[in-house]
């Protein structure tokens, strides 16, 4: 249980770097 | 190229696209509101990436798996203060900051609306001593990282973390800090997901980990209790309020939520954010408890870097590194640009020079945030603990801020003005005040916590004035300033 959750954790980890990713390349794409 | 070489070269590649990110947003920079406050044009995911990466600083690596070998698991029960703080600051805060409209940079712009000039210089003055204050905290922990990795003498590496951090400051403003801040919050996730991964199967998975732990010593147990029987619900309540009024409308908040590219912006990014800030308290007491396991008798404010050095492989150690770096440069540089913009606007705008221009304020500022980086620079090398020190001014900032502040976004319609305008600054400084007095000074009499009295103080002032003065018509040094409010 406390194992599967902090795996989650990770996984929300990557999850929260990808929306990032997403948001920083859309910045770069309007104010070119 | 050996294993100290290759975590050399990644973090230096990190350092150089920090420095390049500072290079283009200078370019980007036409006038005060693009320094200030980016040209308010910043999307939710930005926001998110900011607030996450101001929030995840040198504190909340290094300080926090300090504080697990300290005090233990127990810190995350308090840490929820923070995730509370978040959530209300996402969903009633951060939308009505940026619905007041262009005329908003700094908390004390608020202050101003509300409470009149009176309101504006003492709050701006409580924010320039918070910030000033939280600027040693973090150079001081760039400084331990340097060190570590790099073999180097404290004090030079203090210095150089510090030149870099206000070179891009200084450059992009709030344009540099924000794009940074998102790449940071970057290397800060996938860098401590790495370190929480590999030290979980270092130790032969999270369970193992645990159990030997408690296997250990009483007092090794006792880290790993969620409710320490030692610590008493007045002790645990202190630090939960401490961590949830500590953060609540942090000057630095406030101006990423007038960059806002709308108030819907703000609500969508600071609340998605509170609720992944769980996610990410999860990973660090992962950290700590691998940290416990390996490392029991580690010296707490350099558990966090000799783990990583002991347990990863060279270039992800770098990596890690490079994200702890990330993490103190990143909550570093919003203190300098929030520092530099509050002493241009609130201070040189409101009181020296009223008529300055948009070139002017954009000149001051960036004079203001090289200064800064050697004020702070200075202050840094004589503070010796990190999280100490930060729960300390934490306990100063809520007190005096919070109640006149919700107060006038919280009570009736953004442009009723239901608090009278001369309850402001007494408040502000009877909260400040008997915060300072009661806690560093006397220090917390019947193990009351400082933060508590100067709530009570801070209310009980500012419920005082608004009930004599409420029909009083403020002039002068306490008539609001004009509310120019902005749709969804």
């Amino acid at each position: 249980m406390v194992t599967a959750f902090v795996y989650f954790c990770l996984a929300a980890n990557l999850v929260a770097a990808v929306y990032i990713c997403i948001g920083l390349f859309q910045y770069f794409m309007s104010h070119r | 190229m050996d294993g100290q070489t290759l975590d050399i070269f990644v973090m230096f590649v990190y350092l150089a696209g920090v420095v390049g990110i500072g290079y283009y947003s200078m370019n980007k920079i036409e006038d005060f509101d693009d320094y200030a406050v980016a040209g308010r044009c910043i999307p939710a995911a930005l926001i998110f990436g900011t607030i996450g990466a101001t929030l995840c600083g040198g504190g909340a690596t290094i300080g926090r798996i300090a504080f697990m070998h300290k005090q233990g698991l127990i810190v995350f029960v308090a840490l929820m203060g923070v995730v509370f703080c978040q959530i209300f600051s996402g969903l009633y805060i951060a939308p009505k900051v940026r619905q007041l409209g262009k005329h908003v940079y700094t908390i004390s712009d608020l202050f101003g609306m509300y409470y009149g000039r009176s309101g504006r210089l003492s709050s701006s003055l409580v924010s320039l001593f918070f910030l000033m204050s939280m600027m040693g905290v973090q150079l001081l922990a760039m400084g331990r990282i340097l060190e570590s990795v790099l073999g180097m003498d404290f004090m030079m590496a203090t210095v150089i973390s510090t030149v870099i951090t206000v070179a891009y400051t200084w450059a992009g403003g709030m344009i540099a800090v924000l794009l940074t801040d998102a790449v940071q919050f970057v290397v800060i996730t996938v860098g401590l997901s790495i370190a929480a991964y590999l030290g979980l199967e270092h130790v032969g998975g999270l369970t193992n980990a645990i159990d030997v732990i408690t296997s250990r010593a009483p007092e090794s147990a006792m880290l790993l209790d969620f409710f320490r029987s030692d610590w008493s619900a007045l002790k645990l309540g202190a630090f939960f309020l401490a961590f949830m009024l500590g953060d609540m409308c942090a000057p630095y908040y406030i101006q990423r939520y007038a960059a806002a590219a709308s108030p819907k912006d703000n609500k969508v990014g600071v609340t998605l954010f509170s609720v992944y800030y769980i996610f990410f308290l999860g990973t660090t007491a992962a950290i700590g408890i691998v940290s416990l396991y390996i490392q029991p008798s580690a010296t707490p404010d350099l558990a966090l870097t000799a783990l990583v050095q002991t347990i990863l492989p060279a270039g992800l150690s770098g990596l890690v590194m490079a994200a702890l770096l990330a993490a103190v440069m990143s909550t570093g540089d919003s203190l300098f640009n929030t520092g530099a913009i509050t002493f241009t606007r609130d201070i040189y705008n409101e009181f020296i020079n009223p008529t300055a221009t948009q070139q002017q304020l954009l000149k001051v500022s960036k004079i203001v945030t090289i200064l800064l980086g050697i004020g702070a620079t200075l202050f840094a090398l004589v503070v010796p603990d990190i999280l100490g020190l930060m729960v300390h001014i934490y306990t100063v900032w809520g007190p005096a801020i919070i109640i006149p502040l919700l107060a006038a976004l919280m009570w009736g319609e953004l442009n009723e003005r239901k608090a009278s305008a001369y309850a402001g600054m007494p408040s502000i400084l009877a909260g400040g005040a008997v915060a300072l007095i009661w806690g560093p000074y006397l220090g917390d009499p019947y193990g009351i916590p400082n933060n508590i009295v100067g709530m009570a103080a801070c209310l009980i002032v500012f419920v005082s004035v608004h009930m004599i003065t409420r029909n009083w018509t403020p002039s002068k040094f306490f008539a609001p300033e004009p509310i120019e409010l902005q749709g969804d």
